[in-house]
């Protein structure tokens, strides 16, 4: 029987912490991140002026796209099934944080990596897709074209790469629940004791990185909207509200699957507790970590052309993750 | 201060869950947007009825949007003609010798593949599987 407690702790997860409110906050703050560490490195100021340090830029833009500026309607658009998948896209991102130990309700079931899987790697790419193609502009075809090639190398590479930290708990340590989520964030952070473990996590870390570069879309894989040749790609007919819930998906789906990683490859806050002043530390400074080096290698990398972009996942992501995932399994199978 | 709470539930049923937890957040948000909307939407009118083109009109365009079949195509003439070109040029240089030893390479590859799968059965039997 389910007592009002859960239901309202269900609520709570969903809604506040981890879900709706904090991934928005995280989003704009990741975004102001992402923004000045960019500019940063360009000697640019980056977001300065609304807020202390331009924090609350990312917020000022999403608010004046929702409120002021005009949502364009051209004739071939059907703009309500885009933002119908726009609140999906964004409804998946929101529902994967339900498996991570962040979460006060914790879903934990095994093999529940195909779920991760699932909502990230097919519900939020498709959300994107059917959005970009409810404005029908040749530019947008393009864009569409090359994302879904970017998507067919770094899809399969980000699946792969998230299993090998699964693998290897589940080979080395023993889970209750094979192949969970939750108990390979709890103990994954032993395997970096270990220094065959340490490498094989690396391989796989550094495969996740670059899959997670060119899901955002960032440099040096942002040719799908590469303003010389297709304005803006995917997003060319996007503009006033429908441009703010495309970017509020966009950037969301960046920062979960930052998450996500902080969990699966690093431990996220273990050793420590949750509510602890060390573990929170601990947590946020993984965090910042990796978003600092998404942004670093966004600012250092000029754009790649298409065939550069797919041959740098297949090398860099798809090759190392497969490497990584063998190894995690002999490793696994003969319990070095 | 509450206690988290751990569910371990079935794995086809935690899929159902996230789905629902997918379409009741997409329910707020969408719910939360209509009401910070500030005013009704509005149909173009003008030059915004027209798709972007950079300044271009319509006509330069045949379509607007992709076909179907510009998949498939796209596949046919990209990946699949490069696969095809590069069979043909292994398969057909002209030499016999090379077509026989491309074809003695595959078959070799099969009956490799089919004298462990024997072996393991010899081995193993079906249950192992």
């Amino acid at each position: 029987m389910v007592g009002i407690n859960e239901i309202l702790l269900f609520l709570f997860s969903v809604l506040v912490f981890p879900g709706l409110i904090f991934v928005t906050l995280l989003t704009m703050l990741s975004e102001w991140w992402l923004r000045k560490i960019t500019a940063r490195a360009q000697k640019r100021m980056g977001p300065s002026y609304v807020g202390p340090f331009g924090i609350l830029q990312p917020f000022a833009d999403f608010i004046k796209l929702i409120t002021v500026k005009e949502e364009i309607r051209q004739k071939y658009s059907t703009v309500k099934l885009a933002k119908v998948f726009a609140f999906l896209g964004i409804g998946a991102v929101i529902a994967v944080l339900l498996l991570l130990p962040l979460s006060p309700l914790r879903l934990v079931s095994s093999y529940d990596i195909i779920a991760i899987s699932y909502f990230c790697c097919v519900w939020v790419p498709l959300a994107m897709i059917v959005m970009a193609l409810s404005l029908p502009n040749p530019f947008t075809a393009g864009g569409v074209s090359r994302l879904l090639s970017i998507y067919a190398i770094c899809e399969p590479a980000y699946f792969i790469s998230i299993l090998v930290p699964i693998a290897l708990v589940n080979g080395l340590i023993g889970s209750e629940v094979p192949y969970s989520v939750f108990e390979t964030s709890q103990k994954v952070w032993i395997l970096w004791s270990n220094p065959v473990t340490a490498i094989i996590l690396f391989l796989a870390l550094v495969a996740v990185t670059v899959v997670t570069q060119s899901k955002a879309m960032l440099a040096p894989f942002n040719i799908p909207e590469a303003e010389q040749e297709l304005i803006a790609g995917p997003m060319t007919e996007f503009s006033g509200p429908l441009l703010a819930l495309n970017n509020l998906l966009h950037e969301s789906d960046l920062a979960v699957t930052l998450l996500i990683t902080t969990y699966l490859f690093l431990g996220g806050p273990y050793p420590f507790p949750h509510l602890s002043v060390l573990g929170a530390l601990v947590f946020i400074a993984k965090y910042i970590v990796l978003l600092t080096v998404v942004a670093i290698i966004q600012s250092v990398f000029g754009r790649f052309r298409i065939e550069q972009a797919l041959s740098t996942l297949v090398r860099y992501s798809l090759i190392p993750g497969v490497i990584a995932l063998v190894a995690a399994m002999a490793v696994s199978a003969f319990s070095i | 201060m509450v206690d988290p709470i751990v569910e371990v539930v079935n794995s086809q049923v935690g899929v159902l869950i996230l789905t629902g937890v997918m379409v009741l957040v997409a329910g707020i948000v969408a719910a939360l947007f209509e009401l910070t909307k500030p005013k009704p939407e509005e149909s173009s009118e003008g030059e915004k009825l027209n798709p972007y083109l950079a300044g271009e009109p319509e006509s330069v365009v045949t379509r607007v949007d992709a076909p179907i079949d510009a998949l498939y195509w796209g596949f046919a003439k990209g990946w699949g003609k490069k696969l095809y070109n590069y069979l043909r040029e292994v398969m057909h240089s002209g030499n016999l010798n090379d077509w026989c030893s491309y074809m003695a390479l595959w078959m070799g590859i099969g009956s490799i593949i089919a004298l462990v799968g024997i072996v393991a059965y010899l081995i193993w039997g079906w249950s192992a599987w």
